[in-house]
């Protein structure tokens, strides 16, 4: 079956909807060039503002803008999750308009999007004129910075502002909007965006963290000389809200198409977050992680598992899972389900009757054997068994017919 | 023509250690399963589980302390003990990839107490005002004073040997496990405060009176000292020898050993194996061990037979030694073997018969016999304890009692004990058998 990976985002065609976020840090073009020659469906460019680094391949510049990293473990799992120092010191507008121009000489069919920051007026307007002059396919404009420590998405009448100006410095460039995580009334930011004229959104989840503290010296991690600050956080252990994030931006009514960032792993956390409704998947930890070559396992990932469901495009992916979500109090809680074993992949390794009995159900019973066996009448399907069974796909809960 | 003397330096230990980062990996292999059978499956019911899970969460102290919590020597059962045919093999992991590899783990662990700045001592409790003497310092009697002071009763070990450790130090093959492992083990259980009495023969140096008026219960955990052999006439200084003899000599690192390059051994046991996997690595030419049955009749462990293999040792199955022919300069010349064929009988028992007329003959320079021990009967005939028929100090299989009260027996000496754990686990059980009977009177 023809798979057609490409999506439609904003109004241009992205080749695959793998976009690799804001890397390198240190903006290396050759390095870029690599990113777009392997086959990326796109790249986010360095934050650009009007006052951001001339030279940003300086030492000194470089090591103010250094990003420190630090995985999280979990017990003998590497890197669960990646937390990093982000300095804020974007790089100035020349910079990004030599980038864009060398890129787009190179790569004519490769989409750039450039990100960019402003503070007032002057700088929306004038940024996203010359970004969009400089040859920008999307301009990308960060609302989770602000003036005077505050975010620009916490104020729905400068987001508005903002957006006018941007707007009118971008013309025909399409405009997406960088929004960290939810936001009071969803539905109104939506709206306004749009009414405005915002093309698309971009979301991450916001909330920052502390990869870890090193229990002998109590100094928390990262760490430079001694001193810590939170980190943004991205990687497998935060795809969970990532997931949870799109879906309640997905019971907004009025829709913008969704860029998201952060929490994907692999592809098929990717084609979960297509599911619940983003057409672009920002990438950057894992990226660093795994290479550039990445993009070769995630496209055929996602081809594979098309062909499989005999679906022809990752455009009708888009949102798909949106309509299963529901209130707490709404789901239909009369039909049962009922927790069952596939005996030949079972080990008898009795987590599930131990998680069974610990929440007091004991619906799970081994015998002698170890075998364990599912009183359906006590088993309330609640699925904590299927979560504790250490092997892959031996447990599941079936539908109990009447 | 005599037998070059061959040097002993002794063996480095080959065991292999696993690292660090492979044994977080390893343990996080653990299902840590319910009610975990790895433990049911130890003789000495580590919580396997439980260790394996401390690890997991770099608790090492912790998880050092409940494997010393049921077996004070993981360093040295972890070596020797055939873990791939207790705990392993009960391991659930079987379906998924292989059982963990709850040896190299605790093993692991073990090490980490020996280079660790202040090892594990667990803390001894009020003294009952008890004492035992317990006779022999082989595992069985290691791990019964481990256990007795750990109940607060005062413990001598009487040690008739230089040194204590029995089989420890003198019949496990350096290479199995290196003598700093056992030195650090043995010497934590004299960290405990155990008192240990070497050069001492019981019976002989001390009578059963005197024990009587000193202490509350005595502990013969005396094994099985001598090794059985045939009597070959007019052999006065030929090399014949006996596995044990072997294993001690090399042990203690005697000078001179004299083995030649066509060794015989007589006896399929894992000391045999033992034994002739040393002569290999003393670089014997021609090791060739007797046996009367089939691989799967030999009461061995599947690891101690792949290494004997490894190590170049020919062995014949279905044969038994029959003599040796020894020349006029008093050095041998041959042995001379029988075939045997296979019966069973109703009850599925399986015996070797001899066939008639089978005789061959081995090129031969050294002979070792290794078919078993038997109970040195000097302390038991002093002492007038009854045996059973198999030549083993009789005890009450309830109390580990021999037909005098005041006197304990437990191990080799008692019952068939095929493991350094089982032996570690029996000199438990015994203590704690004896800490009932004496806090009960009390």
């Amino acid at each position: 079956m023809e798979i057609n990976l490409s999506v439609d985002y904003c109004g241009l065609r992205f080749p695959n909807p793998f976009v690799v976020s804001q890397l390198p840090p240190t903006g290396d073009i050759e390095i870029i060039s690599q990113y777009l020659a392997a086959g990326w469906g796109g790249l986010v460019l360095q934050q650009t503002s009007l006052n951001g680094e001339m030279d940003p391949q300086r030492e000194s510049v470089l090591r103010k803008r250094t990003l420190y990293y630090r995985g999280v473990d979990y017990e003998e799992k590497r890197m669960v999750d990646l937390g990093w120092i982000e300095s804020q010191a974007p790089v100035a507008l020349e910079v990004t308009e030599r980038v864009i121009g060398q890129l787009k000489e190179r790569f004519d069919q490769s989409v750039l999007i450039a990100s960019m920051v402003g503070s007032n007026r002057d700088e929306w307007l004038k940024v996203s004129r010359r970004l969009s002059q400089a040859g920008a396919d999307i301009i990308e404009c960060d609302f989770s910075v602000g003036p005077q420590e505050t975010l620009i998405a916490d104020d729905l009448k400068l987001m508005e502002k903002a957006t006018r100006y941007v707007r009118e410095g971008a013309r025909n460039t399409p405009v997406i909007i960088k929004l960290p995580g939810l936001l009071g009334d969803c539905s109104a930011v939506v709206e306004t965006l749009k009414d405005t004229g915002a093309d698309g959104l971009t979301v991450f989840y916001q909330p920052k963290g502390i990869p870890g503290i090193n229990l002998s010296n109590f100094v928390p991690f990262p760490n430079v000389g001694h001193k810590s600050s939170l980190c943004v956080m991205g990687g497998a252990a935060t795809k969970s809200y990532t997931l949870g994030m799109l879906a309640e931006w997905g019971r907004v009514e009025s829709r913008l198409p969704i860029c998201v960032l952060g929490g994907a792993y692999n592809w098929r956390d990717a084609v979960e977050f297509i599911l619940m409704g983003a057409s672009l998947i920002q990438l950057h930890g894992t990226v660093l992680q795994r290479g550039i070559g990445l993009i070769d396992e995630l496209k055929s990932g996602i081809n594979d598992y098309l062909d499989e469901k005999m679906i022809s495009s990752v455009d009708k992916l888009v949102g798909k899972s949106l309509a299963f979500m529901s209130e707490p109090d709404q789901l239909p809680r009369t039909v049962r389900v009922v927790a069952s074993i596939d005996d030949k992949l079972c080990t008898r390794c009795g987590n599930c009757f131990r998680v069974c009995a610990g929440l007091g159900y004991n619906a799970i019973s081994l015998n002698a054997q170890r075998k364990p066996t599912i009183d359906k009448k006590k088993c309330v399907g609640d699925g904590l068994c299927v979560a504790a069974c250490p092997v892959v796909g031996c447990m599941s809960l079936r539908r109990v017919s009447k | 023509m005599t037998n070059m003397p061959k040097v002993i330096k002794g063996f480095a230990e080959e065991t292999y250690t696993i690292s660090f980062p492979e044994a977080i990996e390893e343990a996080g292999r653990c299902y840590l399963c319910h009610d975990a059978p790895c433990s049911k499956a130890s003789p000495t019911r580590t919580d396997i589980s439980g260790f394996i899970s401390r690890m997991r969460s770099r608790n090492f102290r912790g998880a050092l302390r409940l494997v010393k919590e049921k077996n004070f020597f993981p360093g040295i059962t972890s070596r020797v003990s055939p873990y791939e045919e207790q705990c392993e093999a009960a391991c659930l992991r079987e379906k998924y990839g292989g059982p963990i590899r709850i040896a190299e783990l605790e093993r692991l662990l073990a090490d980490y107490d020996i280079q660790a700045k202040s090892p594990y001592l667990p803390a001894i409790p009020e003294n009952t005002g008890k004492t035992v003497a317990v006779v022999g310092s082989g595992p069985t009697g290691l791990a019964a004073s481990v256990e007795l002071i750990l109940n607060g009763i005062k413990v001598i070990i009487y040690e008739s040997s230089r040194i204590p450790g029995g089989v420890l130090t003198k019949g496990v093959p350096s290479y199995l496990i290196g003598d700093r492992v056992i030195e650090h083990e043995i010497g934590s259980v004299l960290d405990l405060g155990v008192d240990l009495v070497t050069g001492i023969n019981v019976g002989e140096n001390i009578n059963l009176v005197s024990l009587k008026n000193s202490y509350d219960a005595l502990l013969l955990t005396i094994g099985m000292g001598k090794a059985k052999r045939f009597e070959i006439p007019n052999s006065g200084k030929a090399d014949i020898f006996t596995g044990v003899e072997i294993l001690e000599s090399l042990k203690l690192k005697e000078k001179r050993l004299r083995v030649g390059d066509k060794v015989v051994i007589v006896g399929g046991g894992n000391v045999s194996l033992d034994v002739a996997t040393s002569m290999r690595k003393l670089e014997s030419e021609n090791v060739t061990l007797l046996y009367r049955k089939d691989r799967e009749h030999m009461p061995v462990f599947r690891k101690r037979y792949e290494l004997c293999r490894e190590s170049g040792v020919e062995i014949l199955f279905r044969t038994v030694f029959k003599e040796i022919n020894i020349d006029s300069q008093n050095a041998i010349k041959e042995v001379v073997c029988l075939k045997t064929e296979l019966k069973e009988s109703e009850d599925g028992k399986v015996s070797a018969v001899l066939i008639e007329g089978s005789e061959f003959v081995l090129p031969a320079d050294t002979v070792i016999f290794s078919f078993g021990q038997e109970l040195n009967r000097m302390l038991v005939d002093l002492f007038e304890l009854e045996t059973t028929e198999y030549g083993m100090i009789k005890i009450d299989p309830e109390t580990n009692q021999t037909n005098d009260p005041f006197v304990f027996a437990a191990g080799s000496c008692v019952e068939r004990t095929d493991t350094i754990i089982d032996a570690f686990a029996k000199g438990q059980q015994a203590a704690r058998r004896i800490v009932e009977q004496l806090l009960k009177k009390a």
